[in-house]
């Protein structure tokens, strides 16, 4: 710790912080424009300028380091005079336009000049009057605003590691802009419009819409990935107009990423569920709750009685609160009686608990989204962390610029792969061969932790296993060359700190329970903690979902429930195995493999309910459709993936009849003659408080090996040339994302990335379209010819329902790798 | 009693006196106005109906949409919604004043940057319906063409309040040549 002395009061602060951060720390305000806590010190506006006594010349605090004994002024009247003159300065070009700028009234530089004097000025130059840029989707850039304190710009390059804005020219006319002048086309995080001191920055979406002053700021929570951000959504009229983020507040710190800021708009979408529907003789048409709860009751009983509760599934939703998915699988458990429950989770969180339970004995696996920091080694596997957990992936960034080494393994050329300090390009979908590839080499070379691995059972057998790994054979089923394996392996056992994370979920096909199975012998090699292995639960609630007991092989609180129901690749992928199922809040076409196969089964149901915000492709089949509330729309909790649980405030009026999940699924259970015993959402706040366990402690680690071996995707062949691999896109979360107006400008349907080589092989042009024939089905779809993909693969995401990717894929039932073959022509 | 009271009361002298002072004012002019039918020309300045100022050169409302208006009225009876028009510029889509909540502090006309909002000095409306008293920007503009027609407003714009609203805008533009010529 430092002490110094600040305008005559002792204050101390960490060794390492500037003057500037030890009085923001102690609440002693000193103006600044160009400083923020993520970027380096820069000390280009001269705001922040102090005394210091025993130095000649005022300095600039953000940019000189405090030292013991330091005694600093902040507010002499020469301090004062000087940065009135710096305001004037300021002042020369800014066209004080603020009476049309949207900035007005949370501007920095209208605060200052309001605190330190006129806005006139005694300097003679031409106002600038360069017309705002607005060819860009979604942020607008108005160069005669800008002060160029070049924060957007620093913060761009450093902190989200895109450099997509740069200071272009010198002295008076430099101006903040993209490369060559071109349109702004970047990840779209809109980090830049929270961080510009001015209007230069401006989000779009809310230009002219509402002035700062009458916008009525409420914290959220964000409705996409598992990272959890806080929100702070201004409101207008009951509407929301813009989201946010505040510096230091909530998980993320302030960080947002495009969906966080622009996608909420989805629950403004025109399809909108607004009244309950039943589908008679082939149409939907508009009835009454009573008439739907009616109708869901009797055809529910008689299914019942007729065929038992075991022929009624359910299928819940991380989009739903942990009350709602509570509340759903009470319903099914006491109201219905059946343990058929399951979610998207099957597909990604759920296989890491099953690994995490088969290799540690534990439950609730969660992350710490600020574990990357300090890391010497951090190892990823075929997964792009920027893009399905844009926050965590921050702090792996983040992480590397501090000097972690960071290993990217992957087939794609990606975000993370761009600022890995080694990336070992596999295949694709051979993350299982690499890491057994390094546990053999540990083996071979006696690297293992003795202390840990000596202890466990059958290390003989497990190494039986590994025998077929030698490095020549990971060589040629990875590609990776063999000094490279070994460099990398000898990294991540010679490093004292390491974390190996990946990310799994229905949207990607090329990791399974085999590839975090082979990451935890791993851990156990290494004789980490099981903290060492970071895998986000992918969904906004995907965690707090599983803890709620939307499974089929567990209740509440991690409590067996006796018999174990049909989980979700039994009720969706074997028709005729249920009569009846209800959907909710999920869109199984869409996000979940092999459409066709789940269209029949879904036709081969007696009684489907669907329960969503939207009308999606799956309730286009329904019998019975329910209108619930979105995010916006209801009180409730989120659990993110690193188990935090958190309060969503109800901020808008539901849209149309909708109703929030719990009051549907109460006033079912009382439409059937049960009583849920819930009638706010404070009484079910109760009921699972009661219930909890502490999760994480609660069962004694042990450490067993599980073999893995390596069981590859469908292989490509003369017929199916191709392997195509599932990836998510950075400015969509699942499908209800697609629904956003805003998040449609960037990214509206799903292109195929191919290689360029592979482009010409089969004679695709850019942004031509494209067939694509998988043994299942056939797709067209458009092809965006990149570099950043390795030839004989295609790259395609899944969010969007009118692209229909999921027609070509296919499930493994066992949560292994499904990467697909495919046929590539030009359409 | 005294001889001068007695004599008082015998010749109704107090009675006199005060016909005298009726008899006075009979024959003086009257200072009362038959309101409905003779008006009063109202003081210069006086805060009467809303009006929004129309350009003459554009022949369009000078109100940029701002919002200080809205932000400053005590009474929160300004609406004001505005959108991005084609040429990127800002439009004011609607201008309401719900004149019936209006306290006629005129903080509004203080506050707008712009002179594009005056209080005109008409003071007589009524009538039968709330609605007939939540005014549109078109009926606002009307209100100016109606009541501060000619050289009538822009008078007004130049002679009351302080700061002269209307300087804002004009000193912005010209304001650092004037300054060093000084």
């Amino acid at each position: 710790m430092v002490q110094l002395t600040i305008n005559g009061k002792k204050v101390s602060t960490k060794k390492g912080n500037t003057i500037l951060e030890a009085a923001l720390d102690n609440n002693i305000k000193i103006p600044h424009l160009c400083h923020d806590k993520r970027l380096m010190p820069y000390g280009g506006c001269r705001l922040c300028i102090v005394e210091i006594e025993g130095r000649k010349k005022p300095e600039a605090s953000c940019a000189t380091f405090a030292t013991d004994g330091l005694s600093v002024w902040t507010d002499t009247p020469k301090v004062i005079k000087i940065r009135q003159t710096v305001l004037e300065l300021i002042l020369v070009h800014h066209p004080l336009d603020c009476p049309v700028c949207d900035k007005a009234g949370e501007c920095d530089i209208q605060d200052l000049v309001y605190q330190y004097g006129s806005p006139r000025t005694r300097f003679v130059a031409e106002k600038n009057h360069a017309l705002p840029d607005t060819r860009g989707p979604l942020v607008e850039l108005t160069s005669s605003r800008c002060v160029l304190c070049g924060k957007c710009v620093r913060l761009c390059a450093e902190h989200q590691g895109k450099g997509a804005l740069g200071l272009i020219g010198r002295g008076f006319p430099t101006v903040v802009q993209p490369a060559f002048g071109e349109a702004l086309e970047c990840d779209f995080c809109g980090q830049c419009i929270d961080v510009c001191p001015t209007g230069a920055l401006m989000n779009k979406s809310l230009k002219f819409k509402a002035r700062p002053w009458f916008l009525e700021e409420k914290d959220s929570i964000c409705s996409f990935c598992g990272c959890g951000c806080t929100l702070t959504l201004g409101l207008t009229d009951g509407k929301i107009q813009r989201s946010r983020g505040m510096q230091d507040r909530g998980v993320n710190r302030g960080n947002l990423c495009g969906r966080g800021r622009f996608g909420f708009d989805y629950i403004y979408s025109e399809n909108r569920l607004r009244s309950p529907m039943i589908n008679k003789g082939g149409e939907l048409v508009t009835v009454t709750w009573d008439e739907a709860l009616n109708y869901i009751s009797d055809r529910m009983k008689s299914i019942i009685n007729a065929h038992g509760p075991s022929s009624i599934g359910a299928i819940g939703s991380p989009r739903c609160t942990n009350e709602e998915n509570y509340c759903f699988q009470k319903f099914m458990r006491n109201v219905v009686g059946s343990n058929n429950i399951d979610s998207s989770a099957s597909f990604g969180y759920g296989l890491v608990e099953k690994a995490w339970h088969m290799a540690f004995g534990l439950s609730g696996h969660r992350i710490d989204l600020k574990y990357p920091t300090g890391k010497e080694v951090i190892l990823a596997i075929e997964s792009d962390l920027t893009v399905t957990h844009p926050v965590f992936g921050l702090n792996i960034l983040q992480a590397q610029r501090e000097g972690s080494e960071l290993i990217v393994a992957d087939s794609r050329e990606t975000k993370l792969t761009r600022h890995s300090t080694r990336w070992a390009r596999i295949k694709q979908g051979t993350g299982v061969v690499f890491l057994n590839g390094i546990m053999r080499i540990m083996m071979d070379r006696g690297l293992i932790d003795n202390q840990i691995v000596l202890h466990m059972k059958d290390v003989s057998a497990f190494e039986e296993t590994l025998k077929e790994y030698t490095p020549s054979k990971v060589s040629e089923i990875t590609g990776l060359s063999r000094d490279e394996l070994v460099t990398i392996t000898e990294t991540l056992v010679h490093a004292k700190t390491r974390m190996l994370t990946l990310s799994i979920g229905v949207s990607e096909n090329s990791k399974g329970l085999d590839t975090v199975l082979a990451a935890t012998n791993l851990i156990h090699l290494l004789g980490e903690s099981p903290d060492a292995l970071q895998i986000p639960a992918e969904y906004a609630n995907t965690f707090g979902l599983y803890q709620m007991g939307v499974r089929p092989d567990a209740g509440p609180a991690y409590q067996w429930t006796g018999v174990e129901g049909k989980n979700i690749f039994e009720m969706l992928y074997e028709p005729y195995s249920l009569k009846a199922l209800y959907i909710m809040g999920a869109d199984p076409l869409v996000n979940f493999p092999d459409k066709s196969e789940i269209i029949t089964t879904l036709k081969s149901l007696y009684l489907l309910i669907v329960q969503d915000i939207a009308l999606t492709e799956t309730a286009k089949f329904a019998h019975v459709i329910l209108p619930a509330s979105s995010w916006a729309e209801k009180e409730g909790t989120y659990t993110n993936a690193e188990g935090v649980s958190q309060m969503l405030p109800r901020l808008i009026e539901p849209a149309g009849q909708s109703l929030p999940d719990w009051k549907i699924l109460k006033n079912l259970a009382r439409t059937m003659g049960e009583d849920m015993a819930v009638h706010d959402t404070t009484d079910i706040v109760r009921e699972i408080d009661s219930l909890r366990v502490k999760y994480y402690d609660s069962f004694p680690m042990t450490r067993i090996f599980n073999p893995v071996h390596y069981v590859p995707g469908e292989e490509p062949d003369t017929e199916y040339p191709v392997n195509m691999v599932l990836r998510d896109v950075l400015q969509h979360a699942g499908s209800m994302s697609t629904r956003s107006k805003t998040l449609n400008l960037i990214s509206s349907e799903a292109l195929l990335e191919i290689n360029r080589t592979d482009a010409d092989r089969f004679g695709i042009s850019h942004n031509g379209y494209v067939k694509v024939i998988s043994r299942r089905g056939t797709v067209y779809l458009k092809a965006a010819v990149s570099d950043s993909v390795p030839d004989g693969n295609v790259y395609v995401p899944t969010h969007f329902p009118h692209s229909a990717v999921s027609t070509l894929t296919h499930q493994s039932g066992k949560g292994r790798i499904t990467t697909e073959a495919v046929r590539i022509e030009t359409a | 009693m005294t001889a001068s009271e007695l004599i008082k009361k015998i010749f109704f002298l107090e009675i006199i006196k005060g016909l005298g002072l009726t008899v006075k004012h009979f024959v003086s002019p009257s200072i009362t106005r038959q309101y409905p039918i003779e008006k009063r020309e109202p003081v210069p300045g006086a805060r009467g109906l809303h009006a929004l100022v129309r350009d003459a050169e554009t022949g369009k409302e000078r109100c940029v949409g701002c919002g200080l208006c809205a932000a400053m009225c005590p009474s929160q009876c300004i609406h004001i919604y505005t959108s991005e028009g084609e040429e990127h510029q800002k439009i004011v889509d609607r201008y309401e004043v719900e004149v019936l909540r209006c306290v006629y502090c005129a903080l509004c006309v203080e506050a707008c940057p712009y002179a594009a909002l005056v209080l005109t000095d008409h003071f007589e409306y009524s009538g039968y319906t709330r609605e007939e008293f939540y005014y549109t920007k078109e009926m606002l503009l009307a209100n100016w063409d109606k009541y501060m027609s000619g050289d009538k407003g822009m008078n007004y714009i130049k002679n009351f309040w302080r700061p002269r609203s209307g300087d804002f805008a004009k000193k912005v533009e010209s304001e650092p040549a004037e300054k060093v010529e000084k």
